[in-house]
């Protein structure tokens, strides 16, 4: 008895170490590369190409709510691994105090492809997307110098920022390249819809039919391989009057770009909700009857969405069953992008 | 003997050629507002320096952004130039230009800490003004002036341009004694944001930089 129960601790201990070793290999080999088939990506890795301990450093400062005033939020607050890193089950995100946000965080997904950052594209470049969240009121609302000097007074990070940069001085653009590198890191290529791409696995019957009609009604906007045009559009959405979300048209002050947001990829959609820059929606369900009868038309409506899109509600299930391969399993599970226990 | 002849050459020749640059101090001023403006911060971006002779271009700055802070009195800066550069005016950007407004993270004077870059929007602020005025309707009697903008229709960036004779020293002067005077600040005392107003207001401010003797 007691023999096999020595056994079965050596067990034990040998099973950890293997699987300690597996994880050590994965978070070496996270250097990103374009997948088959897919567009150049739009971050200039050329010019900043990724580093290892950067990353690194990003990842500790993702999880870190040494970033906002209090404290209490870091950047995995709203924006979790297992949920695509959204924030599950808020429509509208929040910050410090309990202060509620204005729009639902959006998923952070393939972003060495994006042109534009938010949902109505405000930030230009994933290199300074940080600086928002950092200080807006309702979300982390504190000041970058703090911030940094936070990072001074710390007992890891002159360490890690050393690693990483060669210099402990700490400055913002080394807090902001951190982060961004780590995000950058953040690809999804592996669901089963790439598998299919790349023949090595078969969509089901009602997968495929699925696609067939994502491809006829979806697919103008939510365009492959990234599963988004990168665009804004006016989706039809009746105008919440308590919020009224001027989106893309606030920050360009054209007329033309009011109530258009920008279009998110759907890869990973089963675990990215609620739906919606103000998540309205709580199912993939309710996300397709508005298309298919709740459009209204408001100013700027996608000239694709005039006559909404009719759908069956078969048609509706085959569509869900084809959304679902785009889960990538691999991306949500994966440990190099979760909280770095061995950092802290 | 003939190798030492030599050596002394390529040493004068290489000596002369690394002294053979000029300094151009250019330096900002402003003249005093009058006592009804309380005059707190004063901080503005020069970039993309170039000397002009002839209506050529014949001497451009790398890497030309200057935060330049009247208030703080870090309000000049050297520009070194090649000898016997022969120029007749100077060309100045009040502000950040459109491709270094989408390229991301800087350091040094463009760093974001130093409070000329909005947070909730991509984008530098080129010209900042702030402090109090009796007239103005604004809590506490403020004014502010955050003025930038690179998209499409809200482009604040100004390029100035001063004739001016060979020298070692620049002094241009920001008037904004003539700039106060010509505000009406129960209308227009704060701009936080890109857009027409930034864009007009803009224009203005750059009327009241001049070269002064």
């Amino acid at each position: 008895m007691n023999k096999n129960l020595i056994l079965f601790f050596v067990f034990i201990t040998i099973g950890s170490l293997l699987c300690s070793l597996q994880f050590n290999t994965n978070s070496e080999v996270r250097i990103i590369s374009t997948p088959e088939n897919w567009p150049k990506p739009v971050y200039d890795f050329n010019k900043n190409p990724l580093d290892s301990k950067v990353i690194e450093l990003g990842r500790s400062l993702f999880y870190d709510p040494i970033l906002s005033l209090d404290n209490s939020i870091s950047c995995s607050s709203c924006h979790l691994s297992f949920t695509a890193f959204t924030h599950v089950d808020h429509a509208l995100s929040h910050g410090i105090g309990d202060s509620i946000g204005t729009r639902n965080s959006p998923v952070l997904i393939n972003l060495a492809w994006n042109k534009h950052f938010m949902w109505d594209g405000a930030i230009n470049h994933i290199e300074v997307q940080a600086l928002a969240p950092i200080t807006h009121p309702a979300e982390m609302g504190e000041d970058l110098n703090n911030v940094i000097k936070k990072l001074k007074d710390s007992k890891k990070y002159p360490t890690l920022f050393f690693k990483a940069f060669g210099d402990s001085t700490i400055s913002s653009k080394q807090l902001l390249m951190a982060l961004a590198q780590f995000q950058l890191t953040l690809v999804s290529a592996n669901s089963k819809y790439d598998k299919v791409k790349r023949k090595e696995e078969y969509f089901t019957k009602q997968e495929k039919a699925g696609y067939k009609l994502f491809r006829k009604h979806c697919a103008s906007c939510h365009t492959e391989p990234l599963i988004t045009s990168g665009e804004f559009e006016n989706n039809g959405l009746p105008i919440d009057k308590a919020l009224n979300d001027l989106g893309r048209g606030k920050i360009t002050q054209i007329a033309s770009d009011n109530y258009t947001f920008k279009v998110p990829t759907l890869r990973n959609i089963e675990f990215s909700f609620p739906y919606m820059h103000d998540g309205r929606f709580k199912s993939i369900r309710e996300v397709l009857n508005h298309y298919s009868s709740g459009i209204s038309h408001t100013p700027n409506l996608s000239s694709k969405l005039e006559n909404g899109i009719e759908l069956t509600s078969n048609q509706k299930v085959d569509i869900i069953a084809f959304l679902l391969t785009l889960t990538d399993k691999e991306f949500l599970f994966n440990r190099a992008f979760q909280f770095p226990r061995d950092n802290n | 003997m003939k190798w030492l002849l030599l050596s002394i050459i390529l040493i004068g020749f290489f000596g002369i050629r690394a002294q053979s640059t000029n300094e151009l101090k250019i330096e900002f001023s402003s003249t005093l507002p009058d006592d009804q403006f309380e005059l707190d911060v004063l901080r503005f971006y020069i970039s993309n320096v170039k000397l002009i002779s002839d209506n050529t271009i014949i001497y451009s700055e790398n890497d030309s952004y200057h935060l330049i802070d009247i208030i703080e009195k870090r309000n000049s800066f050297i520009l070194t130039h090649p000898e016997n550069l022969l120029f007749d005016e100077i060309q100045l950007d009040l502000g950040i230009d459109n491709l270094t407004n989408v390229s991301g993270v800087y350091s040094g004077d463009l760093d974001p800490t130093k409070g000329m870059y909005w947070t909730w929007q991509s984008g530098y602020i080129n010209f900042k003004i702030e402090g109090k005025h009796p007239e103005s309707e604004a809590r506490n009697n403020a004014v502010q002036l955050h003025l930038g903008g690179y998209l499409p229709g809200q482009l604040s960036l100004q390029t100035l341009n001063f004739y001016c004779a060979n020298s070692s020293q620049l002094n241009i002067q920001f008037d904004i004694n003539s700039f106060l005077k010509s505000i009406d600040f129960s209308q227009e005392h704060t701009i936080m944001s890109p857009g027409e107003r930034a864009v007009s207001m803009s224009s203005q401010i750059a009327s009241y930089f001049n070269l002064h003797e």
